[in-house]
């Protein structure tokens, strides 16, 4: 989405369009799930937080109607790391992450069964390496490989430099194929 | 034994198929979207408030719409029915002040100079209609109302005689030294009250009918010498008038008598000279003319 197109929807949120609110909601809501997701530890936590992040969202445009916002996807993720920071304060020990949950969900309907085990054991896999990683690495791993954000997006998300954001997520991918080449 | 890193790639593609539970996804877009109403009711820009507000006025005012729509038709139509029957009205009728406002308006409007003395011409053949109109025999109950008021548009047609020399001398660039002698010519009959008979007007009428002519065919010398004559044969018509009433009237009254025809020798030594001055001037107005053609 252009910018001028999220301002204007920006915009007609503020008038009370709700058909606004479902496009820009859309857009997002699966992004940050699954930012937030691989931050938290189940999909409650997840859904929770995702919910508050846009009752954040309406609250902020309430409250500065004048206010612009400059760049709406990088807004959303530096919201969506304050509630993180939030919930890692107010949860201090982190619960396990329930991917068999999501697997049953969403995986369970495909055809073939062996595609399914398989896929299921590489999201397994996958996501029990991202555990390990400290949470700089592990959320810009999320970004750019998952979400696939540009390294420029990240580094607007996280407010940091892009080459900053780059290094975090070579030494990131680095960490993950260490420990991916020690298991096999 | 698969890459490592296409084994990440590969990864990461099946995380990418992590996406919230599509019953809790919908549900909270409509909770949202309840929110939204609560938090910023529905609002217009200015443009568009006005646009509706209007559209509502309209629609809810519908007979009131009707009304105004009707009403205006009414106006128009009445208006143009008013001016239209005050063209055939005479001094005196409830309409003729509408009809002397419409030629007002019309000598208004027209900025063409040519345009201008046309019309003038027209009006003054109006009035002629009308004096002709005027002096058909009525009952003796308007008679006293028809005689002052074809007096009156015996002066209005002098008024306007001398309007339209003035603009056909105007428009030809001539008469520079002449305004003096032309002014007089029509100074000699200031007793408006003597009218001029029927035969008289039709001959006027007859006039201005060839000086329209002239006016048709551009031909403005000829115009101002019809006009001339015109203007000169109302004189002449009228000062006749007076003489005979004037000794009509000196019979009975003897006294009264020698005042008049004292009055009546003057003006015939005036007219005379006034006629010689109108002969000379048409001489030279038609000779002007001429070189100005051929120029």
């Amino acid at each position: 989405m252009f910018k001028f197109q999220e301002k204007i929807l920006l915009n007609e949120i503020k008038r009370g369009d709700q058909a606004a609110l479902g496009k820009l909601y859309n857009e997002y809501v699966d992004k940050i799930y699954r930012f937030i997701y691989f931050n938290v530890s189940s999909i409650d936590n997840a859904q929770d937080l995702t919910s508050q992040l846009f009752i954040r969202l309406l609250n902020y445009l309430a409250n500065n109607q004048k206010a612009e916002i400059d760049n709406l996807q990088a807004f959303l993720f530096a919201m969506a790391r304050n509630l993180l920071t939030d919930f890692y304060r107010s949860n201090s020990n982190r619960l396990e992450m329930p991917i068999d949950e999501f697997i049953e969900e969403n995986i369970s309907d495909r055809h073939n069964f062996e595609d399914m085990l398989n896929d299921k054991l590489e999201i397994e896999a996958l996501d029990e390496k991202l555990k390990i990683l400290p949470d700089d690495y592990r959320e810009i791993i999320v970004l750019r490989f998952v979400n696939e954000f540009s390294f420029k997006e990240i580094a607007n998300i996280i407010n940091s430099s892009e080459g900053n954001a780059r290094i975090k997520a070579f030494r990131g991918l680095k960490m993950l194929k260490n420990s991916l080449k020690t298991e096999k | 034994m698969s890459n490592p890193r296409t084994s990440l790639s590969q990864g990461f593609k099946n995380l990418q198929a992590i996406q919230p539970n599509y019953n809790w996804r919908k549900q909270f877009e409509d909770n949202l979207k309840e929110r939204l109403v609560f938090v910023f009711p529905k609002q217009e820009d200015g443009f568009n408030f006005i646009i509706r507000q209007s559209a509502d006025f309209l629609r809810f005012n519908f007979a009131l719409k009707q009304g105004i729509i009707s009403l205006v038709v009414l106006v128009l139509f009445s208006s143009c029915g008013l001016i239209y029957a005050s063209q055939n009205s005479i001094p005196g009728g409830h309409l003729y002040a509408l009809k002397r406002l419409t030629e007002k308006t019309r000598m208004s409007l027209v900025l063409n100079q040519k345009q201008k003395i046309a019309l003038r011409a027209e009006i003054i053949s109006n009035r002629l209609g009308e004096m002709k109109e005027l002096s058909k025999p009525g009952d003796a109950q308007t008679k006293n109302d028809q005689a002052q008021y074809l007096a009156t548009a015996q002066s209005d047609i002098k008024k306007e005689f001398k309007a339209l020399r003035k603009d056909l001398l105007a428009e030809q660039s001539i008469g520079s030294s002449e305004p003096t002698a032309i002014d007089e010519i029509s100074s000699p009959i200031n007793d408006d009250k003597q009218i001029v008979n029927d035969s008289t007007i039709s001959d006027l009428e007859q006039s201005m009918e060839e000086t329209k002519q002239s006016l048709r065919e551009n031909d403005l010398v000829s115009a101002l010498q019809k006009t001339l004559a015109a203007e000169n044969k109302l004189s002449n018509a009228s000062q006749a008038t007076s003489t005979a009433e004037q000794i009509n009237s000196s019979e009975p009254d003897k006294t009264q008598a020698p005042i008049n025809l004292n009055n009546q020798k003057k003006y015939n030594k005036k007219i005379k000279s006034n006629d010689f001055r109108i002969d000379n001037f048409q001489r030279e107005s038609a000779v002007k003319g001429v070189m100005i053609r051929e120029k």
